[in-house]
């Protein structure tokens, strides 16, 4: 049991010193920028009006002058559990198929790559054995 | 006797704690392809979705403690190059996990407010979120690659051998249907 709470206190330490080590590079105006410029926007989320790219690290939205929060529509009585938020209702529409497509498809792609060259390679490997293993191999006579 | 016994109890509890593994890495799956199309199940459910997740990913690194303290010990001696790779890409994936939930946590809209916290909301949290999810699906790949003969043998042992083992055919009555 006491081995047990150490080791989630030792998951949890790690855990710890990677949100903070996030929170400290989040704090440099460097590292804002580098992630604030790269990819594109995926439709997820909106990036507020008026926001300059120096200041991301900085307060949240209605502190120190910067903007106010975008009325995402799911405001007033707050949301609840019925998958309603700023992504729209939910459900099971065309979008939410391509975004399935999205996740799975490089998962399958990556996994049938990695398979396929970890098979070659042992395949190889054991060639290589049975070639070094029967010297009486026609094979290796030449 | 005791000498049997306890070769016995071992073995149980060594396939029980597969089985455990097995079933607990279906559902990660399952809830990190759920959870990424964010679309699909809304801003709520996306968000109890990830906490869930981070919370069971501390399991699975539980379930698998032992591993990653062998090798973290035999990480500067002698290591098979498979087995530091491995390690590499769990490292990172372990990392991006991290900042992937706490990112989350810190634009969080539903949960914490539910909950009754509230953290500064910043359009940098948001875009490290996204490009960590990006990231984390490579990862995954990556991850779930690496395990595949493990994925592939523990499917066979405990879904396909079950479903297509033949069962005993009934021995008929003489004369009857």
């Amino acid at each position: 049991m006491m081995k047990t709470v150490g080791r989630i206190l030792a998951i949890l330490l790690a855990v710890t010193a990677v949100a903070g080590a996030t929170y400290a590079l989040g704090q440099t105006s460097w590292f804002a920028e580098q992630v604030a410029s790269r990819g594109g926007d995926r439709g997820g989320f909106e990036r507020p009006d008026g926001e300059e790219f120096g200041e991301l690290a900085g307060p949240g939205f209605g502190q120190d002058g910067r903007p106010e929060r975008p009325d995402f529509g799911d405001d007033g009585g707050g949301p609840g559990f019925e998958g309603r938020g700023r992504e729209g209702a939910g459900g099971f529409n065309l979008f939410a198929l391509a975004a399935f497509a999205r996740t799975l498809v490089p998962i399958a792609l990556v996994t049938t790559a990695v398979v396929l060259l970890t098979k070659l390679a042992d395949g190889w490997r054991k060639r290589g054995k049975t070639a070094v293993a029967a010297p009486g191999d026609p094979l290796n006579q030449a | 006797m005791a000498v049997t016994t306890i070769p016995v109890e071992r073995k149980k509890k060594r396939f029980s704690e597969t089985l455990k593994n097995y079933w607990l890495d279906i559902a990660l799956f399952f809830a990190f392809i759920i959870d990424m199309n964010t679309r699909f199940t809304g801003l709520a459910i996306h968000e109890w979705l990830g906490l869930g997740f981070g919370v069971a990913l501390i399991y699975h690194m539980l379930l698998h403690w032992n591993w990653i303290a062998s090798i973290t010990k035999r990480l500067l001696s002698r290591l098979p190059g498979g087995q530091r790779l491995r390690y590499l890409i769990d490292l990172v994936l372990f990392i991006d996990m991290v900042v992937l939930t706490i990112t989350g946590i810190w634009i969080s809209e539903v949960a914490m407010r539910q909950l009754g916290l509230s953290f500064a909301d910043s359009f940098f949290w948001r875009r490290l979120h996204e490009q960590t999810a990006d990231l984390a699906i490579w990862l995954v790949a990556l991850h779930i690659a690496l395990d595949w003969k493990w994925i592939v043998s523990t499917t066979k042992r405990y879904l396909w051998q079950p479903l297509t083992k033949k069962r005993p055919s009934r021995p008929t009555t003489a004369g009857g249907e």
